[in-house]
């Protein structure tokens, strides 16, 4: 039987749904888990997903209501026996308003809004992460330098701490993807790092690597076919007369959720 | 029955020799009945009404419910085919799927939130997605894209236009982004003639099993019916919204008109919406289901009686409410957002609001959003409302359906000749000639706009806005591979310089637009929706501008339908009406909007309008360019003025075929692109296509213009047209197929791999830098955003 992953629907959570499809399209099984059930009924999964949305319509700060939510107590209990969890986009927000990323000593990170030429809030774009040297469990089997598409959707998404930092979580392998020119370089411009993001992290991870705090949507690209057509390269979308009847394949996003398999089954 | 002796009714029955003067009366207290529909509620009711009575008739007979001017004219839009499930009539249309995906059917659904987004442009244009979006919902659907169609004023008139601009973009992405909806594009104008009246129209797109599909009545059946009241608790927001939406805007505030929108409530509803539908199909239960619109508790409770046959009594004090206290005609009639009406078995009553309220808890969600039991189905085919030991309203169900006609007198005009170049344009490089073209505002990229917008969430995107004329997206469970449903395109189209020049013509070529973008992507196009959205009602030039409109929309639906259904027109499924788009006496241009829904067969990849293979030929297919009439260039180069003219002309005949070339295009698998002819003609669709593809590989463009002289002509007309990349080897034979199908095909140069923009058009060249001609008008709106003006 494959490992069982919960997708946390918690109020003004919106993309719970192909979440579970991601998930399922790795092999794994995904459950909805709505937030008025109770919280206990969590430890018996394997893997815990935080969906993007705007839990609590972003009041006080985005995340840090549903931060506060005895799911995410549960979660952080599970998460210490090692449990992964991967909070995206407003999940992430969550997990670092918990304080379970970068983890261990409370509230460090903040996700800030984005900082952007002549624009300002929510934006949305496809950009590239690129993967870093990492522990991270939802990296696992990706080689550091690989160049992934990902859409990104957010009006608050830019990584900060206090100096040094992120130099530190980033020394320590726990900025496992960061946003990336065409050329597999690290952003440093707009519109390539779309959020003027500190070390351009594009997620955050904890020292043991199974909790992450990623601002794109991988689970928007699980089919190949989805790519922007903006994307040049491997993972480029096929034009319509190269294709053959129904080919497509796996989109770059499956990539992280394929990583969690690998790692539930070897667990 | 009689009514309580503490309701005073609104006028006394005596005061009726001088209807006139009741009008008048009862306008100055908030209440729009004209002269003769006093007389009417009172001969209907038997009576004099009551002031909860005329509040509500005011709002049943307003334009916006009634459609009292247009019902007439509106028979005339063809709205049968075979793939109709459901047309015009409920909240939206409803069409069938072919195989794979016939166990589902479509949703349609097509409104203006024009008014309140002028009044106040954020919340407007919110309330216009959050309504619309329910419009679909409420038929058991599963909401999957909203488009909007906007048509603002010119930038350059003052800040006015601008915050108008900046609050409806915030609007509909601060609304449709945390709803978890996609927005799948639509179209944005400038044009003065909306600086003080700006167009917000919304559609809505949804999916529902094809056994599920909920109607807006009563159930047929002998059980026990009952009214569930769900959502947000009824306030005073939006109250006379629909009175205020069917007259001039007169720089009053009426802003307490406007509704107040709440996403985050909507969301969660949405959920629980959805797991009520999936509760009555495993139960087998019946029910019907509206959402709360103009009119609030007393439209929808009464229209879904009166769908049904029967009759209804509504207990008023049982509806959930805020604290404060509110007149009851406000509790009655208010357009509170976040509200729906089940009429489901009395026995289902109890696990239905328990669904929302403990499920899904929408109480901690919203302050006093709640799930009542507000009333019961009778067979007394009577409607009744009381109210603290009071009956506010007492009439038969036939008296609200009985709707409204209204002929108002109409002017039909001559239409503007076509437009030809005057010979006083300054003689310019062909290089500055289109580089000035792709730097105006009617041609730039909208793109700075759009990353406002979330089209990607729920994961079923397969084309974006800005990747090809229509968005598309898979019709099959989400996160599942193509092959195993049909595929879903959408797009708008409408010209208002086109229509204010020809309003019959305009309006044929808003239908051939919108079915030409979805079936350049591959889409047979399927289904139609439409706004009207007109002026003054009671100038008569515009109501004649109005039946000539529905005359076009209605002659290009009739040609354009067969390959949907051989013989059969593309039918309008749902549409909406907007009159007294009029501010000063100034009436907006004469602006149908269109949007066109299309089918992509399972096993054909949708095509792009993105360039991205060196070597590609460009072919252009359609009407040969042989008139600048109603282009952009014309306009640009006649004066800000200028009207450009006609539009180019429309063989309805040749569109189809175009239309059918370029979906067995797509199901051959012939072409790496495609991209429709618009603003700013060949030569600018040809930069598009550049732009939507990658920058990296370097890839170029080695125009040749066709033809000799004129070259601003071939460059830059307008006529009806889809470029496509085809491969090298088989451009010859794909010119020629078209050529057999009595369309002009030309070749019109190659994609490169040298990185450069080369133009060669009769005795002139132009050459760029790909990426410079990528980015030129990429500023233009970002600009504007931005400036600071004063005020």
């Amino acid at each position: 039987m494959s490992a069982s992953v919960a997708v946390i629907q918690l109020p003004g959570v919106n993309c719970e749904r192909e979440t579970a499809a991601a998930i399922e399209a790795a092999g794994l099984s995904a459950t909805v888990f709505a937030g008025t059930r109770a919280p206990e009924d969590l430890r018996g999964f394997d893997a815990f997903v935080i969906p993007g949305g705007f839990s609590y319509q972003d009041r006080v700060r985005a995340g840090a209501l549903a931060a506060k939510h005895p799911i995410v107590g549960v979660l952080a209990e599970e998460a210490d026996r090692g449990k992964p969890v991967l909070g995206i986009c407003n999940g992430a927000q969550v997990l670092v308003e918990a304080g379970l990323v970068p983890g261990g000593a409370g509230v460090e990170l903040a996700l800030a809004r984005n900082r952007m030429p002549a624009r300002d809030g929510y934006y949305t774009r496809w950009i590239r992460v690129r993967v870093e040297e990492t522990p991270c469990v939802f990296a696992r089997g990706l080689e550091p330098g690989l160049v992934i598409p990902l859409p990104m959707a957010h009006g608050e998404g830019r990584f900060v701490g206090a100096t040094g930092r992120m130099e530190a979580l980033e020394a320590a392998g726990q900025i496992p993807f960061r946003y990336a020119r065409s050329d597999g370089r690290v952003a440093t411009e707009f519109p390539d790092d779309p959020n003027g993001s500190e070390r351009a992290a594009a997620g955050v991870c904890n020292a043991r690597g199974n909790v992450l705090a990623l601002m794109p949507h991988p689970e928007r690209a699980i089919a190949r076919d989805a790519v922007a057509r903006s994307i040049a390269g491997a993972w480029s979308a096929p034009a319509p007369c190269d294709l053959d009847a129904g080919a497509g394949g796996p989109g770059p996003g499956l990539l992280l959720f394929r990583a969690l398999r690998e790692h539930l089954e070897d667990a | 029955m009689s009514l309580g002796v503490r309701v005073p009714p609104a006028f006394a029955l005596e005061e009726l020799d001088r209807p006139e003067r009741v009008s008048e009366s009862l306008r100055a207290r908030g209440v729009r009945l004209d002269a003769d529909e006093v007389v009417l509620l009172a001969r209907l009711l038997g009576r004099a009404p009551a002031w909860a009575e005329a509040v509500l008739f005011g709002i049943l007979w307003s334009e916006h419910c009634s459609y009292k001017s247009t019902r007439h004219l509106l028979r005339r839009l063809p709205t049968r085919a075979p793939q109709v499930v459901l047309g015009p009539g409920e909240d939206a249309g409803v069409v069938s799927l072919p195989a794979p995906s016939a166990d589902q059917v479509l949703v349609l659904a097509h409104e203006s939130h024009n008014h309140p987004s002028q009044v106040l442009p954020v919340e407007g244009a919110a309330t216009g997605v959050g309504g619309i979006v329910r419009d679909v919902a409420c038929m058991g659907a599963t909401v999957v894209g909203v488009l909007d169609s906007l048509r603002f004023g010119d930038p350059a008139s003052g800040i006015h236009v601008r915050d108008v601009i900046r609050g409806v973009v915030e609007g509909v992405a601060g609304y449709g982004n945390p709803l978890g909806v996609p927005n799948l594009g639509g179209d944005t104008v400038f044009d003065a003639g909306y600086d003080r009246n700006v167009l917000v129209n919304v559609m809505a797109v949804g999916l529902a099993p094809a056994d599920g599909v909920l109607r807006s009545r009563v159930p047929a059946g002998d059980e026990a019916w009952v009214f569930v009241l769900v959502g947000k608790p009824t306030d005073s927001s939006g109250f006379g919204g629909a009175a205020f939406a069917s007259d001039a805007l007169k720089g009053d505030d009426d802003r307490g008109a406007v509704q107040l929108p709440d996403p985050f409530l909507k969301r969660v509803l949405s959920v629980a919406n959805e797991a009520a539908f999936a509760r009555l199909r495993e139960r087998g239960v019946r029910a019907g289901f509206k959402d709360l619109g103009a009119g609030g508790v007393a439209c929808a409770t009464s229209e879904l009686a009166a769908a049904g046959g029967r009759g209804a009594r509504i207990h008023l004090d049982r509806a959930h409410r805020v604290a404060r206290p509110l007149a009851a005609e406000v509790l009655l009639c208010a357009e509170t957002q976040e509200r729906f009406c089940w009429v489901v078995p009395e026995s289902f009553a109890a696990e239905l609001c328990d669904l929302y309220q403990r499920e899904f808890a929408i109480g901690s969600v919203y302050p006093g959003a709640a799930a009542t039991i507000i009333g019961e189905v009778t067979d007394d085919g009577r409607f009744t409302v009381d109210w603290s030991g009071d009956v506010l309203v007492d009439c038969d169900v036939t008296a609200i359906t009985a709707g409204r006609e209204v002929r108002r007198p109409s002017r039909v005009r001559v239409p503007e000749a076509p437009g030809e170049p005057d010979g006083t344009a300054p003689a310019a490089p062909l290089a500055a000639r289109v580089e000035w073209l792709l730097e105006r505002l009617e041609v730039c990229p909208r793109e700075y706009l759009t990353r406002h917008y979330d089209g990607e969430v729920q994961g079923r995107a397969r084309l974006r806005a800005g990747e090809a004329d229509a968005s598309v997206i898979r019709a099959g469970a989400v996160g599942a591979g193509g092959g195993s449903a049909v595929s879903l395109a959408f797009a708008s189209g409408g010209h208002p310089r086109w229509c204010a020049a020809d309003p019959q013509a305009g309006a044929r070529h808003a239908v051939a637009e919108a079915a030409r973008k979805v079936a350049a992507v591959g889409a047979v196009p399927w289904a139609l929706t439409d706004c009207l959205n007109y002026g003054d009602a009671l100038d008569p030039a515009v109501m004649g501008d109005l039946e000539a409109g529905i005359d076009g929309l209605a002659a290009a639906a009739e040609a354009l339908g067969g390959l949907a259904a051989t013989g059969a027109p593309l039918p309008f499924v749902s549409g909406n009406v907007s009159l007294y788009n009029v501010s000063d006496g100034v009436s907006i241009p004469p602006s149908p909007i269109v949007m066109c829904a299309g089918v992509i067969d399972a096993d054909v990849p949708p095509v792009p309008m993105a360039l991205t293979r060196a070597g590609d030929v460009l072919v252009r297919v359609g009407a040969a360019p042989v008139t600048l009439t109603g282009s952009a260039f014309l306009r640009a180069t006649a004066g800000s003025a200028a009207s450009g003219g006609a539009p180019p002309p429309l063989d309805l005949e040749r569109e189809a075929a175009l239309h059918a070339f370029a979906v067995a295009s797509a199901r051959e698998r012939r072409a790496a692109a495609a991209h429709a002819v618009g603003d700013g003609g060949t030569l600018v669709a040809i930069v598009e296509m550049l732009r939507a593809g990658p920058a990296e590989p370097g890839l170029g463009v080695d125009v040749r213009v066709p033809g000799g002289e004129p070259v601003d002509m071939t460059l830059f007309s307008e006529c009806p047209a889809i470029v496509f990349a085809v491969p090298a080897d088989r451009a010859g034979a794909f010119a020629e197929d078209a050529r057999l199908q009595g369309l002009d095909a030309a070749a019109w140069g190659e994609v490169t791999g040298g990185g450069r923009f080369v133009v060669a058009a009769g005795a002139e060249t132009a050459s760029w830098d790909a990426g410079t001609v990528r980015a030129m008008g990429g500023r233009v709106l970002e600009r504007i955003w931005n400036e600071e003006l004063d005020s």
